[in-house]
């Protein structure tokens, strides 16, 4: 397929690369796991197949061969052709047909996922876009009008209209994070620690991969020192000298030198992924067993789609035959 | 010099694009063309039955898209998705087999649907 108009920063992602820390690379990888596991699930894809994942829009490609594809996270307005398509969808799509992303309804992250996952080398044991040390995913680059990209696969045989998958949960109000007490939590003050676990923190401009830097009142310690460097995860919640706290998330560096009040746990990193800046957030205190169990049932919403959407492509490959 | 296909061809482009008027000059010749609301379609409709091909429990909104339902006298495109069918986290299209306005919508949100099911009536533009 080949790309006609693209944004800045849209770039290729699978679950991203791991076990490199120690060279100094980091995570990387989809910042919505969730809707790059949907799209996956759908098509029947291994779920680390890479996806091209889109921060902003409009974004519009054109296929050059018959190809079954979904899209998922941010609910935009999408058109195959002319037609609009409903959000987390799978379809077949023809050799010639276009798809336009545009209007952004819900969320800020777009997900285009096709069979077998995009055709990009792996390096270091991944196709993730490392953007920062410019290697993976497509030239270790951000993709550009006129980029020419490939599926590693074709067809599933898709139900006649598409395939698509039931929402996690449907949420209103404040975006919630579930938040694990990190290291230097119980050297805050207990005003602070109040105040974070009750605050509806605001998602400031100064947001990307790299992390989200978030406005409220400041944090401050009870002995203000400095730290040595130390390891940071994605999900890790930093404050720095000011008080504002920033959470660390995809393309995170691997170290780092701020205080560590807590880390959002990994099943909640999808919904910082979908909060545009302006966004309201608001933090809940966990423990490690009630973590375990989140990214639990996460994992069994994905594992029945998975079985779900097989069966329905099985139906519908039998109707056709 | 203003013909008679010309006409034709000027009425085709004003029901295509939409247009209820007209002007078109000619050297010193001119015409001015007007449509009333009630010049009818190149073609009548006809009614298309739109069937399941599926089956699961009838949502006419995409949950993600609460509030969305087509209604009768919405016009749709060829393809678009007219409802959806739920079946254990997943969820089939009902689809619109051609161009045209719906007239009738014959099932409720939470019906249990099956194969072949007539669950809308679609009528089709020429």
């Amino acid at each position: 397929m080949e790309i006609l108009s693209s944004t800045p920063l849209a770039t290729i992602q699978d679950l991203g690369r791991f076990d490199h820390y120690h060279d100094g690379v980091g995570r990387s990888g989809a910042m919505d796991g969730l809707a790059l596991a949907i799209g996956n699930a759908l098509l029947g894809n291994d779920t680390n197949a890479a996806a091209i994942e889109i921060p902003l829009l409009p974004f519009k490609l054109r296929f050059d061969e018959d190809l079954d594809i979904a899209i998922t996270g941010a609910d935009c307005e999408a058109l195959f052709d002319d037609v609009p398509l409903p959000p987390d969808w799978a379809l077949s799509v023809k050799a010639g047909q276009t798809l336009t992303l545009s209007a952004i309804r819900e969320g800020c992250r777009a997900y285009i996922c096709v069979v077998g996952g995009f055709d990009v080398p792996e390096v270091l044991g991944s196709r993730s876009t490392q953007l920062r040390e410019t290697f993976g995913g497509h030239e270790g680059r951000m993709l550009k009008k006129g980029d020419r990209l490939k599926a590693l696969g074709t067809s599933v045989g898709l139900p006649p209209g598409g395939l698509g998958a039931t929402p996690f949960r449907q949420e209103t109000g404040p975006v919630t994070a579930r938040v694990l007490p990190a290291a230097e939590y119980d050297r805050f003050t207990a005003e602070s620690q109040r105040s974070f676990w009750t605050t509806d923190w605001q998602v400031t401009p100064q947001s990307n991969r790299n992390g989200y830097r978030l406005s409220g009142p400041n944090l401050t310690m009870k002995d203000a020192s400095e730290l040595r460097s130390h390891g940071v995860v994605p999900g890790t919640i930093q404050v720095p000298m000011g008080g504002q706290p920033i959470i660390q998330l995809a393309d995170a560096a691997t170290m780092g030198g701020y205080p560590k009040f807590g880390t959002v746990i990994e099943p909640d990193h999808w919904r910082l992924a979908q909060a545009k800046p302006g966004t309201a957030i608001r933090f809940v205190e966990v423990d490690y067993p009630a973590a375990l169990a989140a990214q639990a049932e996460l994992d069994a919403y994905i594992a029945d789609i998975r079985a779900a959407a097989g069966r329905q492509r099985r139906a519908a490959s039998g109707w056709q035959s | 010099m203003i013909t008679v296909d010309l006409l034709d061809d000027l009425l085709k482009r004003m029901q295509a694009a939409g247009l209820s008027g007209l002007e078109v000059q000619q050297g010193d010749t001119s015409i001015i063309m007007r449509l009333g609301s009630a010049v009818p379609a190149v073609a009548s409709s006809k009614p298309v039955p739109v069937r399941s091909q599926s089956l699961g429990t009838f949502r006419a909104s995409h949950p993600r898209r609460p509030n969305t339902a087509f209604k009768p006298g919405d016009h749709v495109l060829k393809g678009t998705a007219l409802g959806y069918l739920e079946a254990s986290g997943t969820l089939t299209a009902i689809v619109a087999p051609a161009t045209g306005t719906l007239s009738e919508v014959l099932a409720s949100d939470g019906d249990l649907i099956g194969f072949g099911s007539h669950v809308f009536t679609l009528e089709e533009s020429a």
